[in-house]
């Protein structure tokens, strides 16, 4: 019984374990740096090819953006566009505001208006009010925005071809911005023409003559 | 190389297997001497397998139920227990079934009666912390040697044993087997070097253990009697046994082999053999020597009499090779996953190089690419914007003159028809252009050109130019054959193909089916009119010039 007793009571001697624990403790440890210090170094490695893809696609983008720009002044872009600004289409803000070219386009017409060949009593203007205009197709949350007016132009002549003379007039005289004729309704007022009889207009003409302007607006 | 010890009452004996060479190694008479301390530390990691041959072991067959498991194993330990009281240095082992009966497990017990012989030396062993693999019985062991021997189904082994005690050269056991299993053994001493009354005793002693097995119903008792001996002997004593088997014992069933024979069968060669000072060099083979081979050669053989505290040093061992080899597997692990992952990593190096190569490369076209391009006033895309939404704007920059000039020429040719009212717009859609005329359902349906293209455009691409003509026939002397005539002729000349796209609608016709004539003959009162209204739309490109 006391052997038995002394049997179970044996304890592990752990000095002939000692070494081999020790190396596998070492073993364990040296292994997981090792695995770690690699996923480490992948991880680093990783990040580092992403920069490097990083940096390239910065570099390659530049250089569409630059081939680009190549390719727009060969396309005569930039001559196109330093037209637009000298017609007035694109308002630079070194020079006149929106408004001021407002007025100083309007005053400009009036003063074309009144040297056309035209029945003063049978003939007015008025400009609508300015609105955003948009084309189709085009991003309209970009700060570059188009104004829109719209002048009225009601025109009592002689002749159905002082409509258009009148017309191109106001064009030929080069106002700051584009103009486009949108409608013209032109209506005889007598059937018969009597050549003697200019005192009054043979035709009444309503036409639409739209005015463009833009400007870089980064308010919103 | 295998370390194996051999204990018998007189000494103790070291062996060396190495490949097929038994090397007596060294001799030891009692513990006191440092020499098996100097032994066990010279090499205290090699384990050790412990033979005993001992004439205090005892041997008892006996029946057990075939029972399995726990039920088993508390048998056997019931059974030891009862049989050998004052050792726990037992061993049992089941030898077949009964055929009969219940089919008892025919069992062998056995058990080292004075364990004090072998304490010493185990606790020196344990003391030095030199594993020990097992104990084992010898006469136990032995019986791995009858598949080398001749086929009985009773044999008895006879062979010599070392020194069993400082007053005999030498010991005999007699081993005896049923079917190949051993059921009792006896050593006994080996007083002469005479080879006569060397023969004599020998064959005197196998008769005596024949009348015993006799007796004690371990034979059969038949005539003659089924036993047969294999005596294992050697030098002159084989003449001698020969000589005496002739004669007086010639009804003994008996084979005679010379030990260094069998050992040949065996394929053991014995090395060098170890001697203390003063002794002579020892030649001669022993049944330990057979036994300790063959021992050495199986790969695994179950432990018989060592307790787990005894072999513990052993256990530490397999458990130390376990740690050491789960090292080398973490290790190993190790490094193939990080060689793994550095052969990635070596992918994706190559990789980033690339991305450095081709990025010194763009740079330096980006410089070239640089000194070309001249700077631009405003952001490039704002830049393209405006100048793409200027050339928009000023594709709808038409003015009527060439579309009026067209309606002039085709007018001149018409001096009948008069035109009291010219509408001219532009836009998207005719709807946008024009409001709808309030007349039109009076137009018949082929006058209006089918598939009207001017509503399939695409406002991003195209836009229509468009003129409205409302007039008469003048002069109309109510012959509406006659204007409708002009009229259509006027419109097939409109329709006439130009260059560009020029879509005439007849909105109002001089005459309609719906109306009807009227009036008082003779009179010119109540002479219609027989007015019209066109459309004309023509399709504009944004990309087209006027």
């Amino acid at each position: 019984m006391e052997k038995k007793i002394e049997e179970k009571t044996t304890m592990i001697d752990l000095s002939v374990l000692v070494s081999a624990l020790i190396i596998f403790g070492l073993s364990l440890i040296v292994g997981v740096v090792a695995v770690l210090a690699s996923y480490q170094y992948y991880n680093h490695m990783t990040a580092w090819e992403l920069k490097q893809r990083r940096d390239f696609g910065g570099v390659e983008s530049q250089y569409s953006r630059l081939q680009e720009t190549l390719e727009i002044v060969n396309n005569l872009y930039l001559e196109k566009f330093n037209q637009l600004k000298s017609e007035g289409f694109f308002i630079n803000g070194t020079r006149l505001t929106l408004q001021e070219q407002y007025l100083k386009t309007s005053s400009e017409l009036k003063l074309i208006l009144s040297q056309l060949p035209l029945f003063k009593q049978a003939s007015d203007y008025n400009f609508s009010n300015q609105e955003r205009y948009t084309i189709p197709g085009y991003d309209q949350e970009s700060e570059f925005k188009i104004y829109k007016r719209e002048i009225n132009l009601k025109l009592g002549v002689l002749h159905e071809g002082d409509v258009l003379k009148s017309i191109e007039t106001i064009e030929f005289q080069k106002l700051a911005g584009l103009f486009n004729l949108q409608n013209c309704d032109i209506k005889r007022n007598r059937d018969d023409i009597n050549i003697k009889d200019v005192s009054k207009p043979y035709f009444n003409a309503n036409c639409v003559l739209a005015w463009y302007v833009s400007l870089i607006d980064k308010s919103e | 190389m295998k370390r194996i010890l051999y204990l018998s009452d007189y000494e103790l004996l070291a062996f060396r297997v190495k490949g097929k060479i038994l090397t007596k190694v060294q001799r030891f008479q009692t513990t006191d001497d440092a020499e098996f301390v100097n032994y066990l530390t010279d090499d205290p990691k090699t384990p050790i397998y412990w033979l005993i041959d001992s004439t205090q072991e005892e041997y008892q067959t006996a029946l057990l139920p075939h029972v399995f498991g726990k039920d088993r194993y508390d048998a056997i330990a019931h059974r030891k227990k009862r049989l050998f009281e004052n050792t726990t240095y037992t061993y049992g082992i089941i030898q077949g079934r009964e055929t009969k009966g219940r089919k008892d497990d025919q069992m062998l017990f056995t058990a080292l009666n004075k364990p004090d012989l072998l304490q010493p030396w185990l606790d020196l062993i344990i003391t030095h912390k030199v594993p020990l693999v097992g104990i084992y019985s010898l006469p136990l062991l032995s019986q791995r040697l009858l598949k080398h021997l001749p086929k009985a189904p009773y044999t008895l082994l006879v062979a010599h044993t070392p020194q069993i005690s400082p007053h005999n050269p030498a010991g005999l056991r007699q081993s005896f087997f049923v079917k190949q299993k051993l059921q009792f053994s006896r050593l006994i001493p080996l007083n002469t070097h005479n080879p006569q009354e060397y023969a004599d005793y020998v064959l005197k002693q196998i008769v005596t253990t024949q009348h015993f097995l006799t007796n004690s119903r371990m034979l059969p008792q038949t005539e003659p009697a089924p036993l047969s001996t294999i005596i294992l002997s050697e030098g002159g004593l084989l003449e001698a046994l020969n000589q005496s088997l002739s004669g007086s014992f010639s009804d003994l069933n008996i084979r005679i082999l010379d030990n260094h024979d069998f050992a040949r069968r065996l394929g053991l060669r014995t090395g060098e053999i170890a001697k203390r000072k003063g002794e002579k060099e020892e030649k001669a083979l022993y049944l330990c020597d057979f036994v300790a081979f063959q021992l050495s050669r199986s790969w695994y053989t179950k432990n018989h009499y060592a307790k787990v505290a005894d072999i513990r040093y052993f256990l530490y061992r397999h458990l130390r090779m376990g740690l050491y080899f789960i090292s080398v597997l973490l290790l190993v692990g190790a490094g193939i996953t990080s060689l793994t992952i550095y052969k990635s990593v070596a992918a994706i190096e190559q990789n980033g190089q690339k991305f450095i190569d081709k990025k010194q490369q763009r740079e330096a076209e980006l410089k070239e690419l640089r000194q070309k391009v001249p700077q631009l006033p405003i952001d490039i895309v704002l830049l393209r914007t405006i100048v793409d939404s200027g050339d928009y704007l000023k594709a709808y920059h038409i003015l009527p003159r060439p579309a009026l000039e067209k309606l002039s020429q085709v007018l001149n040719r018409h001096q009948n028809l008069f035109l009291q009212r010219l509408e001219w717009g532009i836009g998207n859609s005719p709807l946008k252009i024009f409001q709808p005329y309030s007349k039109s359902t009076k137009t018949k349906k082929g006058k209006v050109e089918p598939n009207n293209p001017v509503d399939e455009i695409d406002p991003t691409k195209n836009f229509i130019e468009g003129l409205r003509l409302h007039g008469k026939i003048h002069p109309f002397r109510d012959d509406y054959l006659k204007a409708l005539r002009t009229f259509n002729k006027f419109v097939a000349d409109l329709r006439q193909p130009r260059s560009g796209f020029w879509q005439v609608n007849v909105l109002l016709s001089p005459y309609d089916s719906t109306q009807k004539f009227q009036g008082q003959i003779g009179s010119q009162t109540g002479i219609g009119k027989a007015p019209f209204v066109i459309d004309i739309f023509i399709k504009h490109s944004h990309g087209e010039k006027n």
